[in-house]
């Protein structure tokens, strides 16, 4: 059917959510899905400004 | 110490043997980094480990893709070019009638003369149409569009990898019409943007089509903040719940340095709470909520209708795809025949006498078959066209109904068809005549939404984080909003989203800016905080009498022009008392009078609605919000204990207010109840503040992540996607395998919907026999053979996920044959992520696994 009747649209946005698939590659789309193999690193002493160091760094089994 | 360079970075991998491929190089004032790729045929779990024991790194991060946020539910997405001959207004505009403009106040403060002069907006998004005569017709120095650039090219996915140009074109849009929220000029018909003097910059992080990156988005911030930004702003997000993604913190930190960042909280409302997106979670960061326009702007084709020849009397229809339609007068056929049964159709019997040459008027949001059986039934009886009719017309999608038979489907409001319905039933002959509109140019008909109108959009995602930060921070219009497209797309649309809410806040913070100087972003957000109007709740179809809880629309909706003139400045924008574990006993807040009269506030507090997460049927997966039906939400609350509750400012003095909660009893705390509400100050000068405050009634630790009572966390096979019953076999592909040859394979597939959260999840491998031959590694108290690959995973948001397993693990290894099981395990909110005993674990069943030979891969492909 060509037609969308939003109502319908939200329940197929809710219906992703909780069932959809993940793609073959990457983990995850309860969250932005992550992005196989590409990584972001940060250096020390990156920022004058204050705050809580935030990154969560690869963890080791 | 000195700082590292990312060009360093990548010669100190090379000189230790390291293989990465650079990406992008962020080296900049508040992020010294870089993005890199790692080979496919790469130990990762070794490689990261050496990078990481170098002295010079601080952390390493998997990276993300973000999307823009999709609108969902009323969505309105017409784009047209619009008749020059509409209401051309001049000097941007005085009176500005502009709805979103006069629900927030902005009419009045550019009454006064502020329009946005000497403030520049930076926009991170899919690029501008700076063409567009509304927005300038050109870019760079001296333009509107000032300055930015593209960061990716068409070409990007946010997969590969971005070729970055000078020109920021759009060729998606949805950038265009954020860029005319904010700043469309008085060229553009009917609306102008919030301050359409401001100075913009834009910097392009989407090809035309696919998502984005963290590492893109981090150097766009990054670029806009040292090209010297006094607003930033990003329609752009991700499912999230927690504030510590990278691209949040970044955006976080250029926050704590001075500068406002306004990022949309996302558009699943659906979904029900604890579903804000990144980076709107970010500490300080200006999270935005969207409330739907008081008007719904239709972008229409006009023609005229007539009864029994009558007077003609002009109307506006939106054409579909196909809508060819000869230039001519046409009889109408009202399908129902006069009925209001709008069922009528659903009978198999239903049939149509021939109707060639008329148009069929049809229900659109009624009927019991699919779409295009209704169509076949006007087919049948030699029908060429279509009108529908909603009382939502101009807030559905698109239709396309290319090969269906019919030369031309058009919409028409449903106040319009119950005239030619009425007026057919009497007896009359109702006719239209049309013009093929590919002649005519499309116009603005604003109908009144008088359902949702001034609410909360259902579809704008409901905060707080999983660790009680409040978000959003308020609300602005964003619900059925006319702004510029690019010119090759049509040059005007009409859409829908906490995206166009976003840039509505980023002018207005212009606006303030320029009408009370320069602040910090913190006092930014409690200005405009305080002085947001709560809304009461609507739930799509209805209002109730309670407000809307904080959850959904922080502060409440925007008054720009209150904010402008406020004179008590709150020294904070919400209070949260966090969970009962975590809670917060006795908060303050500080009130300055910045007038130039003593001033006595009378302290008071009203409550907004308590929404339960989870339903009342044990179900530990979140409620819905379909339009009709929330989440449960009861008006038991919180009371508050105010201290002093009455008080006298002088001229340039402060006071602190004592807040302490008493939790309502009558709770059902293991439905984590989302208490809320308002503290009211009245002042004697007629001004009015208002400090959002939220809690929740329970204990987030005890949140369950893993549905494992329904057994929604399981091991299931990827040629049949169910859960695998103990013992199952699987043969892996050969370890060399490429991704056809792995699919022609019967491997494990971990599955799982997660009801909340989690900071960590893992998904270890685990041998089925304690003596098992196997080397292992006790991690949080379970001997492991390692976690598979891409595993574990930080700060997830609700929702469900899988993943295809072909044997390797984190480390880069493969699992050697044998009987294992799968361990999944979560860290619970406020969990310590180094104590198994926070962790909740479901066990999968056991399952033996082999590999493949690599000639029998062969064979079969």
């Amino acid at each position: 059917m060509f037609s969308t009747i939003s109502g319908a649209k939200l329940l197929v946005l809710s219906a992703c959510l909780f069932s959809s698939v993940i793609r073959a590659t990457s983990f995850g789309n309860s969250s932005s899905p992550f992005i196989p193999g590409k990584y972001l690193v940060e250096f020390q002493d990156s920022t004058t400004v204050s705050l809580t160091e935030n990154f969560v760094s690869v963890q080791d089994n | 110490m000195c700082y590292q360079t990312s060009h360093s970075f990548f010669s100190t991998l090379a000189d230790n043997y390291i293989s990465a491929t650079p990406l992008i190089n962020l080296d900049y004032s508040l992020f010294k980094g870089a993005s890199f790729s790692l080979g496919s045929g790469t130990d990762e779990k070794t490689t990261l480990q050496k990078i990481l024991s170098l002295p010079s790194v601080k952390s390493v991060h998997p990276l993300r893709a973000y999307s823009l946020p999709e609108t969902s539910g009323y969505i309105t997405s017409e784009y047209r070019p619009l008749s020059t001959s509409t209401n051309l207004k001049s000097l941007d505009t005085f009176p500005d009638t502009f709805s979103p403009h006069v629900m927030t106040g902005v009419d009045k403060l550019r009454a006064e003369g502020f329009l946005g002069d000497g403030i520049k907006i930076a926009i991170v998004d899919t690029g501008i149409d700076y063409n567009h005569p509304a927005l300038g017709g050109c870019f760079g120095d001296g333009c509107k569009i000032a300055f930015g650039t593209d960061l990716v090219g068409d070409k990007y996915t946010g997969e590969n990898t971005p070729v970055p140009s000078d020109d920021p074109m759009d060729c998606v849009g949805h950038g265009t019409h954020v860029a005319g929220i904010i700043a469309a000029d008085s060229t553009a018909p009917e609306f102008t943007g919030v301050a359409p003097n401001v100075t913009l910059g834009i910097y392009r992080v989407f090809g035309c089509i696919g998502s984005t990156s963290d590492d893109v988005l981090i150097q766009a911030y990054m670029m806009a903040y040292e090209a010297g930004a006094d607003i930033i702003t990003a329609s752009i997000g991700g499912n999230s719940g927690w504030s510590e993604e990278p691209w949040a913190v970044v955006v976080s930190r250029i926050v704590e340095a001075g500068v406002p960042c306004t990022v949309a909280v996302g558009n699943d409302g659906g979904t029900g709470v604890f579903v804000a997106s990144a980076a709107a979670t970010g500490n300080g960061v200006t999270a935005v909520a969207s409330v739907d326009n008081v008007l719904t702007p239709l972008l229409v084709k006009n023609a005229t209708w007539s009864a029994n020849n009558s007077t003609a009397q002009t109307f506006g229809w939106i054409p579909y795809t196909p809508a060819d339609i000869a230039n001519g007068t046409y009889l109408l056929y009202d399908i129902l025949n006069g009925s209001n049964d709008t069922s009528l159709p659903c009978n198999d019997n239903f049939t149509l006498p021939d109707i060639s040459g008329k148009i069929a008027i049809i229900p659109y949001d009624t009927y019991c078959t699919d779409g295009s059986g209704m169509v076949a039934k006007v087919t049948d009886a030699n029908g060429k066209y279509i009108m529908w009719y909603s009382a939502r017309a101009g807030q559905i999608s698109p239709i396309n109904g290319t090969g269906y038979g019919i030369d031309s489907f058009g919409m028409v409001t449903t106040d319009l068809a119950t005239q030619w319905t009425e007026a057919m039933a009497a007896g009359s002959q109702v006719s239209v005549n049309m013009i093929t509109p590919i002649y005519e140019s499309f116009s603005v008909q604003n109908t009144i939404n008088n359902v949702t109108g001034g609410y909360l959009s259902y579809f704008s995602s409901w905060g707080p984080t999983f660790e009680v930060d409040v978000k959003p921070q308020f609300a602005a219009p964003g619900g059925s909003i006319l702004s510029t497209y690019p010119l090759a797309l049509g040059g005007y649309m009409v859409d829908t989203g906490t995206s166009m809410a976003t840039p509505f806040v980023a002018g207005s913070i212009a606006l303030l800016i320029e009408a009370r100087g320069k602040s910090d972003p913190a006092t930014i957000n409690n200005i405009l905080s305080a002085s947001a109007d709560p809304k009461a709740f609507n739930d799509g179809e209805s209002t109730y009498s309670y407000l809307a809880p904080v959850a959904q629309q922080g502060g409440g909706l925007l008054n720009v022009y209150n904010a402008a003139h406020a004179v008590g400045v709150l020294n904070v924008s919400s209070i949260s008392f966090n969970d009962t574990a975590n809670f917060v006993k006795s908060a303050w807040f500080e009130i300055t009078n910045t007038g130039s009269e003593s001033v006595t506030y009378a302290i008071s507090y009203s409550s907004s609605g308590t929404v339960y997460t989870l339903p009342s049927d044990g179900n530990p997966v979140p409620s819905t919000f379909s339009v009709g039906s929330p989440p449960e939400i009861v008006t038991s609350s919180a009371q508050l204990s105010l201290s002093p509750d009455t008080l006298t400012i002088g001229v340039g003095e402060s006071a602190s207010i004592q807040v302490m909660a008493s939790l309502p009893t009558d709770l059902t705390t293991s439905r984590i109840p989302v208490y809320s509400g308002y503290i009211i100050l009245n002042g004697t000068n007629d001004e009015s503040l208002s400090l959002p405050y939220m809690g929740v009634a329970s204990s987030l630790k005890d949140a369950v992540v893993f549905d494992s009572v329904d057994g929604m966390t399981y091991l299931s096979r990827y040629l049949n996607v169910s859960a695998i019953p103990d013992g199952f076999a699987f043969t892996l592909p050969p370890q060399n395998s490429t991704e056809e040859e792995k699919e022609q394979y019967d491997f494990p597939v971990p599955v799982s919907l997660d009801s909340f959260g989690t900071r960590v999840l893992r998904v270890d491998l685990v041998p089925a026999i304690s003596n098992s031959m196997v080397n292992t590694t006790q991690v949080l108290g379970v001997d492991i053979v390692g976690s598979i690959v891409n595993f574990p995973v930080y700060e997830q948001g609700r929702g469900s996920w899988h993943a295809f397993w072909y044997g390797q693990l984190s480390d880069g290894t493969f699992a050697p044959p044998g009987d294992y099981y799968l361990l999944f395990r979560a860290l619970k909110i406020f969990g310590d992520e180094d104590s198994a005993d926070d962790y909740e674990s479901v066990k999968s069943v056991s399952f033996s696994l082999t590999y493949a030979s690599s000639s029998a891969t062969n064979a079969s492909a």
